[in-house]
């Protein structure tokens, strides 16, 4: 149990070290980042957890600006999940239609729970991520009712890096990354 | 009997690798050297089969060595840094482990190496379950109430309230009807009516202002029958050609 842990946030802080500072990654990576994260945190929870998880498997050649996923998971699991006493539940699908990305991201939450800041820093630096590098090219919404959370999202991803953009995005990239 | 050596600098790394080998009945573990100056020796000696090779080492590298080698056995590169990969590759290596090593994947470099399919490589854990049904839970009174995306029929909302119908049950619960359909696929679930959602599995039939879920009728709305037709039309399209 202890080993299967270990390497699961070892392959965590790998992809956060070295794929981390590319502007783009394939899909699938971010992804399976994904699947390791909450590895990492079905362990926490245990049978309390009720969650269903569907990510595509074919993930085509489409890259993704690294990272993006990741706060919106934690944030579940953060507000969702950890302040949940009776039943905590999550359910996360990603879906792909073409080049579009569509993430619908539902999580049950305390109804009674503390002042929250309206949203918190990583979904806001998810929507200013959003907005600096798929201008035009996303939707980001969210739903807050008392009892449950809802995120969807759509972005239409690029099929290959383009060197150029590539070039141009990366320090913005990396702005945003010292601020973080 | 496959003859392994492993070079390492690191103790605790090779210790991984032996209980590794051990486990596996095909393979024997003929030696174990700190450095690479230790490997040549080694190599001299005896015949080696398979050699797991780290790459950062002090005075010569795992590269290096690789590369000084006349007839290299088959290479298993071991290393913590997923940079030298690359390297690895051109190096005509056969897999490439990055630490720290998780046995199933070792089983999978070995499968390489050698094809074999009687070794049975674990498959990873996977988590998500994609016949684990999709669901969401609804506050009912006091209690959470759980509803598997996959039984509901259809939606009906009441000014604040939303009633969610199943075969089994009529689920009450203060919620919009605009955030429930936020909760649902679009794939799956349409809105036909300012106060209707329905599962599009669960259609039987319908004409231009009225469909029929579980022996019920639900309206479309005017501002949604466009929508409603277009769905319909290309679903029927769908199973027309299959």
């Amino acid at each position: 149990m202890a080993a299967k842990l270990i390497t699961g946030l070892s392959d965590i802080l790998r992809f956060i070290l070295y794929e981390g500072s590319n502007a783009v990654v394939p899909l699938s990576k971010e992804l399976q980042m994904i699947r390791d994260y909450i590895d990492l945190e079905k362990v926490r929870y245990g049978n309390r957890l009720e969650l269903h998880l569907d990510l595509p498997d074919d993930t085509e050649d489409l890259y993704i600006t690294p990272l993006l996923l990741l706060p919106l998971v934690e944030n579940s699991f953060k507000h969702g999940a950890s302040s949940m006493l009776d039943q905590p539940w999550i359910n996360m699908r990603v879906s792909l239609h073409n080049n579009r990305m569509q993430l619908k991201l539902v999580n049950g939450k305390a109804s009674i729970s503390q002042p929250l800041k309206s949203s918190g820093i990583g979904i806001q630096n998810v929507k200013t991520r959003l907005a600096l590098l798929y201008p035009g090219k996303h939707e980001f919404n969210i739903t807050n009712e008392e009892e449950v959370f809802i995120l969807n999202m759509k972005i239409e991803l690029e099929k290959k890096p383009k060197m150029a953009v590539v070039k141009n995005i990366s320090p913005v990239v990396e702005n945003l990354q010292k601020q973080v | 009997m496959i003859r392994c050596l492993i070079v390492d600098d690191e103790p605790l790394a090779r210790d991984v690798i032996r209980r590794y080998i051990s486990e596996i009945p095909t393979l024997e573990l003929v030696g174990e050297c700190a450095n690479a100056i230790q490997a040549f020796t080694a190599l001299q000696q005896q015949a080696i089969d398979l050699l797991f090779l780290d790459i950062r080492m002090p005075q010569l590298n795992g590269n290096d060595f690789l590369k000084a080698l006349k007839n290299p056995p088959k290479v298993i590169f071991t290393t913590a840094f997923s940079e030298y990969a690359l390297e690895g590759y051109e190096l005509d290596v056969v897999d490439y482990l990055v630490k720290p090593i998780p046995f199933e994947r070792f089983l999978k470099a070995i499968n390489k190496a050698f094809h074999f399919s009687d070794v049975k490589s674990a498959a990873r854990p996977v988590i998500e379950d994609k016949r684990s049904e999709s669901f969401v839970y609804f506050r009912v009174d006091r209690k959470m109430v759980k509803v598997m995306l996959g039984d509901i029929l259809y939606i009906e909302s009441m000014k604040d309230y939303v009633k969610v119908f199943t075969p089994a049950a009529k689920i009450v619960t203060k919620q919009s009807i605009s955030s429930v359909e936020e909760m649902l696929p679009e794939q799956d679930f349409i809105r036909t009516h300012r106060s209707f959602i329905v599962s599009v599995q669960k259609i039987t039939s319908y004409t231009q202002e009225l469909l029929e879920v579980d022996k019920t009728e639900i309206p479309i709305g005017k501002l949604y029958r466009n929508e409603v037709m277009k769905m319909l039309d290309h679903r029927s399209d769908h199973l027309k050609t299959h």
